[in-house]
């Protein structure tokens, strides 16, 4: 049997359950700019029944929960979007900077042009043996290419010390993410274990854990205590209220000093395969090295051969036996001329005989760049040049390309990620209006009610 | 599918983005007139780009030194045409005065010409072109011939050093040598001095013999008759004519390599060009319409994220 307090006591519930809609309804409007924000819905539910005479009798509205609309596969495959997007990110990045280090290829005076100059050089002593003018156009020419091997190592090595510095960098960022997602774990669990529902907190160790996907490959385990457990490489990194730190280790390289991770308890070395670290890795340990591997061949080459041609010639001074390059070269690094042409522009050899109108030796070094000294005797060094720029044009390509295909999937999975969480203005007007219009009904029905009561009242 | 705020503005932005960036490349494209800039814009353009130039500096390089090599023989050549001159000279007195009606008086004026068409036979053989000796083989700093001349009358003429002087080349094209020098004991003095193929030592056999009435100076009977002098010059002559025509060949053959250079560089210059610069015509075409589908872009994105279900909430 129904009552008119009963009736009163629906419409409370009614009132204060579409009062709790409308202010979730604020809530997600209020974050429609949040990233990583998931929308947020009330559950309602009819509330419990009465058992009349006449039949079933619904009490009204109650409300089960506010849920968070959300789709955890859908997180697994973003975070491996934020993963791949940025170790492909780094990489290309890396590549536009070495590309710029080339420089320009429409303007002249790159290495390519200064090698093609060095050799014109030689030829024009040949033409004028006797004579210091050539002589001294030449050893300018020789001194700029010098410098441009030099500025090239230069530059490829500060970059690896750059790529080193923010590997440094984020590893730190690592260190401060665990540290966050550990401490969410338990606030999560604390909320989670009393039968509340932690939705904005878990958002919250949603977005550290994409920024953590974003800096390294991550694997995930969900706890039945709702909180999540983090592996980098196989080892653990989040232990529900725990966190391990990364540390950095010094290694020698070629070129310096550059620093490994490693794990703090136990010194083992942090396997990282995917996100930026991967790529920054990858372009430190590998690309750069390479290209400067590559650079020094050529200079080797260079020194090598140019050096023993002139040695066996004589300069305008009867001299004989003398480096033109330092001998003491180890690469693109220290490539220089050797002291004694630095001191006398008539210790350049040109003769073969001796003779000062004799330009053998000079014809046979200009001869060198025809030659195919590199590449196992199939390129001459302007080719192995060409090969190595166009070579990097090709790796960039490539990466751009990936890049572009990861950031295209990612923007996928967003958009995806977005269609079931993300807030839409327009859904929460509708809702807005239509909670709205359930909360004036309701407040219609207690007015109602009241008129009922004072009816009854009046009546005594 | 579901669409959001978010998602329609960034799809919004990532759009404008994509067209502004083709704009942004094509604007470079135009203003720089290059298409290339980066390795990666086109890397087998590039590498192309790279190897045609460095061909094309080559080639400019072998014209310089053709051009070097030329002067130098037409310096040659000309000198060449004034010896020939000289043994003309030298064979006409020869003739007079082995003519048995020339007096003794005559004999000696023509010994006196001799003599200075001896002098500056050895001017010539030490003639020098920009500083260098152009007889001295590799030897370019040394003067090649040296005179005795007491009391001014020339007795000996004498190569400086050692013989052979050595060639002088220039590369004209890939490993292509060409000498660019007469080497002065080859074109003087073959098989050495004081022999019947030294010009220094005819000439002044000739002059002696002019000297001394028509008649070999004691001593000499056997070489120093005028007519085997004569016969001797002669033979001289004939080996500097072909001197000249080598030296003729010789330039023009470099001649004809500048042509040829000249028109390899022009088709070079041109595959360049094809490779590396902005086609502007369609470059333009291509910002046209890339800017009409941007302003496109952002005449949509400002229709379809202007309005929302709040316009038109009262």
């Amino acid at each position: 049997m129904t009552t008119l307090s009963g009736m009163l006591d629906l419409s409370r519930r009614a009132l204060s359950a579409h009062q709790l809609a409308l202010a979730v309804v604020g809530h997600n409007t209020a974050n429609v700019n949040t990233p990583g924000f998931s929308r947020q819905r009330v559950q309602l539910s009819p509330s419990w029944h009465l058992q009349l005479v006449q039949g079933t009798l619904g009490t009204g509205v109650n409300v089960l929960g506010i849920e968070q609309i959300h789709d955890n596969l859908l997180d697994i495959s973003l975070r491996q979007g934020y993963s791949d997007f940025s170790q492909w990110e780094a990489i290309d990045g890396s590549l536009q900077s070495l590309e710029n280090i080339f420089g320009d290829v429409s303007d002249t005076g790159g290495l390519g042009d200064l090698l093609t100059e060095f050799w014109n050089g030689w030829q024009d002593v040949a033409n004028d043996p006797e004579n210091l003018t050539a002589r001294s156009a030449l050893r300018q020419n020789s001194e700029s290419l010098c410098s441009e091997f030099n500025r090239l190592h230069s530059q490829f090595t500060s970059q690896c010390h750059s790529h080193d510095q923010e590997i440094v960098v984020r590893a730190g960022e690592i260190n401060s993410l665990a540290s966050g997602i550990a401490d969410l774990n338990q606030r999560i669990s604390d909320v989670e274990n009393v039968g509340g529902q932690a939705n904005d907190l878990r958002d919250q160790r949603n977005n550290l854990l994409n920024e953590l996907a974003s800096i390294a490959n991550i694997q995930m385990a969900d706890q039945p205590n709702g909180q999540i457990n983090v592996y980098i490489g196989g080892q653990i990194l989040v232990q529900g209220n725990q966190s391990m730190t990364i540390a950095t280790q010094e290694r020698s390289v070629p070129n310096g000093v550059v620093h490994d991770l490693v794990w703090q308890d136990g010194g083992s070395a942090v396997v990282v395969s995917g996100g930026q670290l991967a790529g920054l890795i990858e372009m430190r340990d590998e690309q750069i090295p390479e290209l400067i591997e590559r650079l020094d061949e050529l200079v080797n080459t260079l020194v090598t051969q140019v050096n023993s041609v002139h040695q066996a010639g004589f300069g305008l001074n009867g001299s004989s036996g003398n480096n033109f390059f330092n001998p003491n070269t180890t690469g693109a690094g220290d490539i220089a001329l050797s002291g004694e042409v630095l001191a006398s522009l008539e210790v350049i050899a040109a003769s073969a005989s001796g003779a000062p109108g004799d330009n053998t030796t000079a014809l046979a070094i200009a001869g060198l760049q025809n030659e195919l000294l590199m590449e196992n005797g199939t390129a001459t060094m302007g080719d192995y040049y060409a090969n190595l720029v166009s070579e990097v044009g090709i790796v960039r390509q490539n990466a751009t390309f990936r890049y572009n295909q990861e950031q295209a999937s990612l923007e996928q999975l967003e958009n995806q990620r977005e269609s079931i969480s993300g807030v839409s203005l327009d859904e929460e007007m509708t809702n807005l209006i239509q909670y709205q219009q359930a909360y004036e009904a309701a407040a219609r029905l207690v007015v109602t009610v009241s008129q009922m009561m004072d009816t009854v009242i009046n009546l005594v | 599918m579901r669409i959001t705020n978010m998602m329609r503005v960034t799809d919004f932005l990532r759009h404008v983005e994509n067209r502004t960036s083709r704009l942004y490349d094509l604007q470079n494209q135009i203003a720089t007139g290059y298409r290339l800039h980066r390795p990666s814009d086109d890397p087998v353009s590039v590498h192309q780009a790279m190897l045609l130039s460095e061909q094309i500096s080559q080639n400019d390089q072998y014209a310089r030194n053709i051009d070097n090599g030329v002067s130098r023989l037409s310096y040659t050549e000309n000198i060449l045409t004034q010896i020939n001159d000289l043994i003309v000279e030298l064979d006409a007195l020869a003739l007079q005065g082995d003519n048995q009606t020339v007096n003794e008086e005559d004999l000696q004026a023509m010994a006196v010409q001799a003599e200075e068409i001896i002098q500056q036979l050895v001017s010539l053989s030490n003639s020098q072109y920009q500083g260098i000796f152009i007889f001295a083989g590799q030897w370019t700093m040394t003067m090649p011939f040296e005179d005795e001349q007491p009391g001014g009358v020339t007795t000996s003429v004498s190569l400086v050093p050692e013989s052979p002087l050595g060639e002088i080349f220039r590369e004209i094209g890939p490993g292509d040598m060409v000498s660019i020098n007469i080497q002065g004991d080859q074109l003087f003095m073959p098989d050495g001095e004081g022999e019947m193929t030294d010009l220094f030592w005819v000439a002044i056999g000739i002059r002696d013999t002019l000297n001394n009435g028509g008649e070999p100076p004691p001593g000499y009977e056997t070489t120093h008759e005028l007519p085997t002098l004569r016969d001797a010059l002669s033979d001289i002559r004939e080996r500097v004519s072909s001197f000249q025509s080598i030296v003729g060949a010789r330039v023009q053959r470099m001649e004809n390599v500048t042509n040829q250079l000249l028109g390899t560089n022009l088709t070079l210059t041109d595959a360049l060009s094809t490779v590396e610069d902005t086609d502007i015509v369609e470059a333009a075409m291509n910002l046209q319409m890339d800017q009409a589908a941007y302003q496109a872009t952002l005449n949509v994105g400002a229709m379809i994220m202007q309005p929302s279900l709040l316009d038109y909430l009262a």
